[in-house]
């Protein structure tokens, strides 16, 4: 199959190692294929002709063939374990830098944990058969053919006897790989079933416990754990079945020997010495019989864990970097969408037509609910997704694509482009073309991906820190940043005073090892990295945080220090940040309902209007004190320009 | 985050001892639950038993072959051994399946009694049990640990118990058939267990280096995936790569120095087997050839016949292998053992509320509930509650403030009896909370937590959780009453659109709605809610308000608050201090008081409120 063929072809990338160790294993296995004639001579010569001055020399010959295989055998085996471990180390260097070219709708369509196991389990798998596999199968057929041949130079007839069984022997392992693979593979998915029903009643306990449904659950946990028994059983019984049938086989061949071989003996056409050694040659053929079996059902899983793994390699990236990217050295920071469209890979929009223009430094407030596609927006700014480069036409208030053969499939029915027009019922629709981004008045494409990034910032409102000091984390954008400058940072996002109170202040670890941070710690030091990394471009997801009155003002002290002098975009329901931008767009359902300015959105009365209103009135409603509310209000707005 | 948290529990060493159970306790222990089904035990018993005999006889029919049939030349006979052969070699084969397949069953039976034990006890522990264990640990401890024990139980541990049998028993058919070649052949004996030994503690050391090389492999793949993001942002993918590779180098290196130890472990001692037959066929050759050598007597040293040097060489070969398992056993049984130790560790942790032995279950209640001078605190910690007394009316919304750490979850804890209390009692319509099952406890008493946790399935088998048998009508209708009908019905399914793994599939502010209509549709008396902060957009947030609303109407209720409108409207705001009540009464009166929660108003509540649309 392919995906062996591929790997073998790295295997390939050290040609002298992969055929020394298959030389290697082979001159072994002629050896141990040897020591059956050592053993026919020491019975006839010595023992039966009782030549006694032979002995020593034949069993030190026996001893020597041993000695020799042993050897070979061995550099078989380091030679596969280093190609083995090579093509392992070189595979993960490709996937890990595969894995950090992708464009991140990769990483949302697929499960983090689902790529973890294609590049450890399956990369195990995978390596499992280059150890043994190749080796195991070329030794399997070598011993094969190379016992029938000893065979039969010592006896021509009783070979001929033994011919028999090959056929069965690979019925055999033919009929054990059929039965027994599917109802394992089931048995593994049933385990699968059976630990998420466990992990769901440990993870959700608590609402088992409310809701009384202890046993309820206990039925489910226990229907699916009887069903992995069974299943466990079925195929542990195949197993039983199967398993020492081979050897049984070989044993059976071995009582045919006997009578064959006694016939011959009494008609004199097989010595004692000749009947030892068949003894000992039908059991070499148990080793390429379980080899056989052994190596296809490798070769099958490390097949399927191939297909997994190279999907990785494979898997188009869609962002490219140009190839001849324009030349920055400092950016201004005004961003333009014009007319943009999104969506993955081809699928219903997630953008329409969002035309936006930001100036040099301006904060941009975003505010719409889930699926309204403002986190969408600001992804497309460091080009983690790429806008439709299709063109396409408006239609019923509902937008088609043009595809690349200049037909619209609109319902069942194509349309073609004529002149830059579609005709649908006698009336013509314009064909559009596929809007851009530009920061600085030039298309976000035409920069390398690195220049773009380095000078886009972003927070989140659950950061991610990875495993290391927290200096290492504040200066991940700019390792090469002193300490002065480490500090600086933390001190303006108001998270110097905590990290002092750390017994290892700067060189604590993060995670699991080190010290557990909360949420508005982690936001605090992703600022600080931020600051650092002193980006033209801010993009801020301030949406959530559950976070005491304290915690919350310092956030928002850092977050206003780290916004002066940036075009920034704000993902929040912080109403005075709201009141605070520049421009603030509302957006539904993909596509952008109304922007302006606080004071022009509340002129305009309507949806952020609509909603401002409910919450001056929820406060009215509340207000018993006689102290008037300060911002409630349609009032005093905070509106800078 | 749960699911690389998950994957680096897995990726922390699964086979690290911490020696709490000695491995006899261990063994024992694992024995007990295959011993209880003692009529398969006993049959695997009596099948291994017949099945070490008939592989002991073989070898005495090979020889009866070579030295009788042969040279008498008597076909019959020679077809009467050969077909002996055959039979027994099938009658084996149908021992081994007999016996291989009752061994899985009684195993895997284990497996499964163990699974079940520990998930029930589990479920029976109290929370204070799962709020100091992370709940990977505990997957972990359900599903890969009980595994762990699989193959042991499954035929490996009476597998390798049988092989001492079989050296036992081929010694003995050796030393009877003939001393002189059964002594010299066992001098190979010491040589193949020192060496097997030696190997062993190489690659046992070995194998830890590759072991934690790997992990650290896996942890920087881990976080190097769930940080993509992060790491494109900053453009740091290069440097990134960089890390990655030294870690990649460090695991090659280790694998490969574990792989020559590896290498040479099997051909090594195949050697060794091979110098066993080798010095028979030396000695036998000799004996042979030269009868009176350390003759005795024919009883006691029979003449060594070239049947017996075929017979011998057999029964070397088949007497390394038990030896080579034998010696293997103690490493192969690691892992088990460590899945055996954290698994029984859980099970002998014994639950901290039980129900008493004569708890009745808890009739309907009219919802009034009492703390009374009721004192808490978690194990040794400081004191939580001292002296605690509340009084809630059946129908009342009480609102509870304070700041973090004030005792506001205990109080809620407690009243679903997930901890007991210290000193005095609770009691809900005058009938002592310990005094009933928990299970009916809690059956009335209906519980939103500010996390809503969804099983995977439909939205409408979460809607019905606590009430099976609802009908569509019903659904519909409690979602009609937190006015989140709309909602649903306009995802692409409606009711029917799968949740998926703990309900990742639909937005959070989705999920709380379900989960109120979840608890408005089981309809407990009383109703406990600890109200989220944050997470949800400004839209759904209005929805769920009203969804509240509705919620708590009817029912004596306790909300943990945190939302304004929520505290506003409740019938009563008690306002917690250290685990005190400082002040309780309406909004208006509070605040009035310019006390403690006039301060917690203006400082916390109303900031927030302004700040998050709320």
């Amino acid at each position: 199959m392919g995906h062996i063929r591929r790997l073998t072809g790295y295997a390939m990338r050290r040609k002298f190692l992969f055929f020394g160790f298959l030389t290697s294993a082979a001159i072994g296995t002629v050896f141990n294929l040897l020591t059956p004639l050592v053993l026919i001579k020491i019975v006839d010569e010595v023992i039966i002709g009782a030549q006694m001055n032979l002995l020593l020399e034949y069993v030190f010959l026996f001893i020597g063939l041993g000695l020799l295989y042993a050897l070979f055998d061995m550099f078989g085996r380091y030679g596969s374990a280093i190609l083995s471990q090579y093509v392992i180390f070189t595979l993960r260097e490709d996937l890990y830098n595969s894995l950090m070219e992708k464009d991140l709708s990769f990483f949302d369509q697929n499960e983090t944990g689902q790529l973890l196991a294609r590049v450890t389990t399956d990369v195990s798998t995978m390596r499992e058969f280059l150890y043994w596999g190749y080796r195991v199968l070329f030794i399997g057929f070598a011993q094969l053919i190379g016992t029938y041949i000893v065979m039969w130079s010592v006896n021509p007839t009783l070979t001929t006897y033994m011919f028999i069984w090959i056929p069965i022997m690979l019925i055999f392992i033919y009929s054990f790989a059929k039965k027994v693979r599917p109802v394992f593979f089931s048995a593994r998915k049933q385990y699968g079933v059976l630990s998420s029903v466990l992990a769901e009643n440990v993870v959700g306990h608590k609402v088992v416990r409310a809701y009384a449904s202890e046993e309820r659950e206990a039925l489910r946990v226990e229907k699916e754990n009887r069903a992995f028994l069974d299943l466990r059983v079925y195929a542990s019984k195949l197993q039983s079945f199967f398993q020492p049938m081979l050897p049984s086989l070989i044993s059976v061949a071995i009582g045919a020997l006997i009578y064959i071989g006694g016939f011959s003996y009494i008609s004199g056409t097989l010595t004692y010495g000749e009947f030892v050694g068949f003894i000992s040659m039908i059991g070499m053929l148990v080793l390429p019989a379980r080899f056989l079996s052994w190596g296809i059902g490798m070769y099958q899983r490390a097949s399927a864990s191939g297909e997994r793994t190279f999907y990785i390699l494979d898997a188009i990236e869609e962002v490219m970097n140009p190839e001849n990217p324009v030349e920055v050295t400092d950016y201004q920071g005004s961003i333009d969408f014009n007319n943009i469209s999104f969506s993955y890979g081809g699928d219903g929009y997630i953008l329409r037509d969002v035309d936006l223009h930001v100036k040099p430094g301006q904060i941009v407030a975003l505010l719409g609910g889930t699926g309204s596609g403002k986190t969408s927006l600001v992804n497309l700014i460091p080009r983690f997704y790429d806008v439709d480069t299709n063109r396409k036409i408006d239609y019923e208030g509902k937008g088609y694509r043009v595809r690349k053969d200049n037909t619209v499939l609109i319902g069942e029915k194509e349309y073609k482009v004529v002149d830059g027009h579609v005709e649908i019922n006698d009336q013509l629709h314009e064909v559009t073309s596929p809007g851009e981004i530009l920061i600085d008045g030039i298309d976000i494409r035409q920069y390398s991906l690195n220049d773009l990034r380095k000078r886009i910032g972003m927070v989140h409102q659950d950061p991610f820190l990875f495993s290391a000091t927290l200096k290492e984390n504040i200066a991940f954008g700019r390792p090469e940043a002193t300490f002065e400058e480490v500090v600086e940072a933390t001190k303006a996002a108001n998270i110097h005073d905590f990290i002092l109170t750390l017994e290892e202040g700067y060189d604590s670890e993060i995670g699991e090892r080190g010290v557990t941070l909360s949420g508005g710690q982690k936001q605090r030091i992703a600022i600080a990295r931020a600051l650092l990394a002193n980006p033209r471009i801010l993009i801020l997801d301030d949406s959530t945080s559950s976070v005491d009155a304290k915690t919350e003002m310092l956030i928002q002290q850092a977050m206003e220090t780290l916004m002066q002098g940036r075009t920034t975009f704000i993902i929040t329901h912080r109403l005075s940040t709201v009141r605070n931008a520049d421009l603030i767009v509302m957006m539904e359902r993909g596509r952008i309902v109304e922007q302006g300015s606080h004071d022009e959105l509340i002129a305009k009365e309507g949806l952020y209007y609509n909603i401002f209103q409910t919450i001056s009135e929820m406060e009215l409603a509340a207000s018993v004190s006689s102290d008037p509310f300060p911002i409630s209000g349609t009032e005093g707005g905070g509106s800078t320009e | 985050m749960e699911a690389l948290s998950r994957t680096l529990d897995t990726a922390d060493d699964p086979d690290a001892r911490t020696y709490e159970y000695s491995d006899s306790t261990l063994l024992m222990r694992m024995v007990g639950y295959l011993v209880a089904y003692r009529m398969l035990f006993a049959i695997v018993i009596v099948l291994t038993a017949a099945g070490i005999a008939l592989s002991v006889w073989t070898p005495f029919i090979l020889r009866q072959a070579i030295d009788v049939d042969f040279p008498s030349g008597i076909l019959s006979a020679l077809f009467f051994t050969a077909g002996l052969y055959i039979i027994l070699q099938i009658v084996s084969w149908i021992i081994s399946f007999g016996s291989g397949y009752l061994m899985a069953l009684m195993g895997q039976r284990a497996v499964y009694d163990i699974r079940q034990e520990l998930y029930s006890h589990v479920q029976d522990m109290s929370e204070e049990f799962h709020d100091h264990s992370s709940s990977g640990r505990v997957i972990s401890r359900l599903t890969n640990d009980v595994d762990r024990m699989s193959e042991l139980l499954g035929g490996e541990l009476i597998n390798t118990f049988a092989q001492i049998f079989v050296v036992f028993a081929i010694g003995v058919a050796m030393f009877a058939s003939n001393l002189r070649l059964a002594l010299v052949s066992l001098l190979i004996v010491p040589v193949l267990l020192i060496t097997t030994i030696y190997f062993r503690k190489v690659m046992r050391e070995a194998y830890r280096r590759t072991r934690k090389t790997i992990s650290n492999v896996t942890s920087n793949l881990a976080e190097s995936i769930s940080g993509a993001k992060v790491t494109k942002s900053f453009a740091r993918e290069q440097r990134s790569a960089e890390i990655f590779t030294e870690i990649n180098e460090a695991d090659y290196q280790s694998n490969v120095d574990a792989g020559k130890a590896q290498a040479a472990f099997f051909p090594v001692i195949r050697f060794i087997g091979g110098l066993g037959t080798a010095i028979i066929l030396l000695f036998g050759g000799w004996f042979f050839l030269n009868p009176a050598f350390l003759y005795i007597s024919d009883s006691l040293t029979p003449e060594v016949t070239l049947g017996t040097i075929v017979m011998f060489v057999q029964f070397s070969d088949s007497f390394f292998r038990p030896i080579l398992i034998i010696a293997n056993f103690y490493t192969s049984v690691q892992s088990a053992f460590a899945g055996g130790e954290r698994v029984f560790s859980v099970l002998d942790t014994e639950s901290a509320i039980q129900d008493g032995p004569d708890a009745l279950p808890m009739p309907n209640v009219e919802g009034h509930i009492e703390f009374r001078n009721v004192m808490f605190r978690y194990g040794d910690g400081p004191i939580v509650l001292d002296d605690f007394n509340l009084v809630i009316n059946p129908g009342e919304t009480i609102a509870i403030v304070g700041d973090t750490g004030a005792g506001k979850t205990t109080i809620v804890s407690l009243l679903n009896r997930f901890y007991d209390v210290v000193e005095g009692s609770i009691q809900i319509d005058g009938i002592d909370i310990r005094a009933v099952t928990q299970n009916s406890l809690h059956s009335r008493i209906g519980l939103v937590l500010q996390d809503a946790f969804l099983f995977m399935g439909t939205i409408k088998d979460n809607i019905k959780y606590g009430r099976q048998d609802a009908s569509d009508e019903e659904i519909n209708a409690a979602l009609d009453a937190i006015g989140a009908r709309r909602i649903i019905e306009n995802l692409e399914q409606g009711l029917d659109t799968e949740v998926g793994e703990r309900g990742g599939r639909i937005s959070e502010g989705e999920r709380q709605l379900v989960s109120f209509a979840r608890a408005l549709l089981a309809d407990p008396k009383i109703l406990i809610l600890d109200e989220a902060t944050s997470s949800i957009d400004i839209y759904t947030e209005y929805a769920i308000q009203k969804g509240m609303r509705v919620l708590l109407a009817g029912r004596t209720s306790i909300v943990i608050a945190h939302r304004l409108s929520t505290i506003v409207n409740a019938d009563r705001i008690v306002v917690l201090e250290h685990g005190k009540i400082v002040e309780s009464g309406k909004h208006a009166d509070l605040m009035q008081k310019k006390g403690k929660y006039y301060s917690l108003y203006e400082l916390q509540i109303r900031p927030r409120a302004i700040q998050k649309f709320s």
